[in-house]
């Protein structure tokens, strides 16, 4: 059996890929970089501390992780290839670093053709934001890596790593850095699909703008000391930013519900379900403590006049790899017909 | 050459322009169009080359390409060339415009490029039209670059991605896109 995922995050790209021993492999970086002049010297000291950088002529970029903490120690910003989950439009280096970043955690195929699935955001509800171009360029990209490519709506890729138990029905939030996106599966058919521009990126640059500090800073705050259930829960230093998130990621987790409702009416004329179906949270903006607790309180609000019955909220499994997860289910059944993958 | 992700409209040249499209204007186009002009200014088309050899850009013998028509003054020629005619002048123009225009174009490019004429078109000025049909993608190039990156790896049980199959089976939704 071959073939691989790739969800293609602003945040993160995370690959996916199933090994002979019938294990999954999951390989992420983070989508960042950051730019610096290509000398030997600089070029030394990065392969002495093992960080993780692109050579291109006389330009030099720090990726993944290492750009967030070189950022914060030289007090940039770090440049990010994909913006409001689409190809960054200000950025003209993206695409190649982008390219030379899914050639390292995907691979070239393994065998011309190889089924690739990779993930789209949905359309935004509240923009005007076109994801045509994203999607050619990200399937042109992995052509040229020897795939077959196969878009997927990130959501719904959600549902198939988390929902066989009830039949691959539920609705799935992903909350990204760029984007909330939202998918209505019933029984793997998309009911609806949509996403809300502004979310995790959102949260620091207002938070930022709050209380006067960098967004860089505040998303360090928010991904290693933030407990949305308690803003006094870690150093004093930092509590006024961790008082701010809290307050973005209310106004964030209200204007989702709002959003679903809005859209479930737009639809509710095709999709007739006949019952309770599971909210799924996912990830990587939904990592802060306390986040599925502060979601169901968020919901209870709405609850009275949410129009979809749902059975329960829980978090995926792994929120940071569910979409790649659910991408690599949805690529092994494409090739199944072809090899007969099931043991 | 579009510089957005989203379109730009040129709405007084009746154009638009993808992101990393390349097209060329005339000197008349790209003097008198307050659009293009605009989003020039904004950032959101980028201007790559000002080419002082484009063709149809520079004074020729006998013709000013680079000044904008005078209506009235065309007007009057039709009506000198055809002083019995009953037809709508103004409705006339407006249809043979495109094909005025298509056939001044033609003409233009016949002509022999000139050197050390005054110039301002924005042009490109070498390589092949990439637009091509509307499957065109443009392709993304890493010659060059070298990496060093290694990527954090976890491994995880395919138990669950097995499972998933094997519900899809049962669904009858198994081999299916």
């Amino acid at each position: 059996m071959c073939a691989c995922a790739i969800d293609i995050g602003t945040g993160f790209l995370v690959s996916a890929r199933q090994d002979s021993n019938n294990q999954i492999i999951t390989k992420s970086i983070r989508d960042a970089f950051l730019s610096m002049e290509n000398e030997a010297s600089v070029r030394n000291m990065l392969g002495m501390s093992k960080i993780n950088f692109i050579e291109a002529g006389e330009d030099l970029f720090i990726v993944g992780d290492s750009a967030v903490v070189m950022s914060n120690i030289f007090k940039k910003e770090t440049r990010r290839p994909l913006s409001k989950g689409v190809l960054s439009p200000g950025e003209p280096e993206a695409e190649k670093i982008l390219m030379v970043l899914i050639e390292n955690i995907l691979g070239r195929a393994r065998v011309q053709g190889e089924v690739c699935y990779y993930s789209v955001p949905g359309s935004p509800a509240d923009r005007s934001l076109d994801v045509t171009y994203h999607q050619a360029m990200f399937g042109k990209m992995l052509e040229n890596l020897g795939y077959h490519p196969v878009s997927m709506n990130e959501s719904s890729a959600i549902v198939y790593s988390n929902c066989a138990a009830e039949q691959f029905s539920a609705i799935a939030i992903s909350m990204g850095c760029g984007m909330a996106n939202v998918a209505l599966l019933y029984q793997t058919m998309v009911g609806m699909a949509f996403s809300v521009v502004n979310s995790g990126d959102w949260l620091d640059e207002m938070a930022a703008k709050a209380t006067g500090n960098s967004p860089g800073r505040v998303q360090a705050i928010k991904e290693k000391y933030l407990n949305l259930l308690d803003a006094s829960d870690g150093d004093v230093k930092t509590f006024r930013e961790r008082e701010a998130l809290i307050v973005y990621y209310k106004s964030l987790i209200l204007r989702v519900l709002d959003s679903i409702k809005s859209e479930f009416e737009k639809h509710k004329g095709n999709i007739s379900l006949p019952n309770a179906i599971p909210l799924i949270l996912s990830g990587g903006t939904s990592l802060p403590k306390g986040f599925q607790t502060l979601f169901e309180a968020g919901f209870n609000t709405v609850k009275e006049k949410f129009p979809i019955a749902i059975s329960e909220i829980r978090m995926a499994k792994s929120p940071l790899t569910a979409v790649a997860e659910g991408l690599l289910v949805a690529a092994l059944n494409h090739d199944a017909t072809a090899t007969g993958a099931l043991k | 050459m579009g510089n957005s992700a989203e379109r730009i409209p040129v709405k007084d040249l009746g154009d638009v322009i993808y992101y990393k499209q390349v097209k060329e204007y005339t000197d008349v186009e790209f003097e008198t169009s307050k659009d293009l002009n605009r989003e020039i200014k904004v950032g959101r088309i980028v201007v790559l080359e000002k080419n002082a050899a484009f063709r149809g850009s520079d004074v020729v013998p006998g013709h000013t390409v680079n000044k904008p028509v005078d209506m009235t003054e065309l007007k009057a020629a039709i009506r000198e060339a055809m002083p019995n005619s009953s037809i709508d002048i103004k409705g006339a123009i407006k249809e043979l415009a495109p094909l005025i225009a298509d056939i001044l174009r033609q003409e233009l490019a016949k002509m022999p490029m000139q050197q050390g004429g005054y110039v301002s078109a924005a042009s490109v000025s070498s390589g092949p039209v990439q637009f091509k049909d509307v499957s065109y993608v443009p392709t993304v190039s890493t010659e060059g670059m070298v990496s060093s990156i290694e990527a954090k790896e976890t491994e995880t049980s395919g138990d669950a991605a097995q499972n998933a199959l094997s519900v899809l089976k049962n669904m009858g939704k198994y081999g299916k896109d």
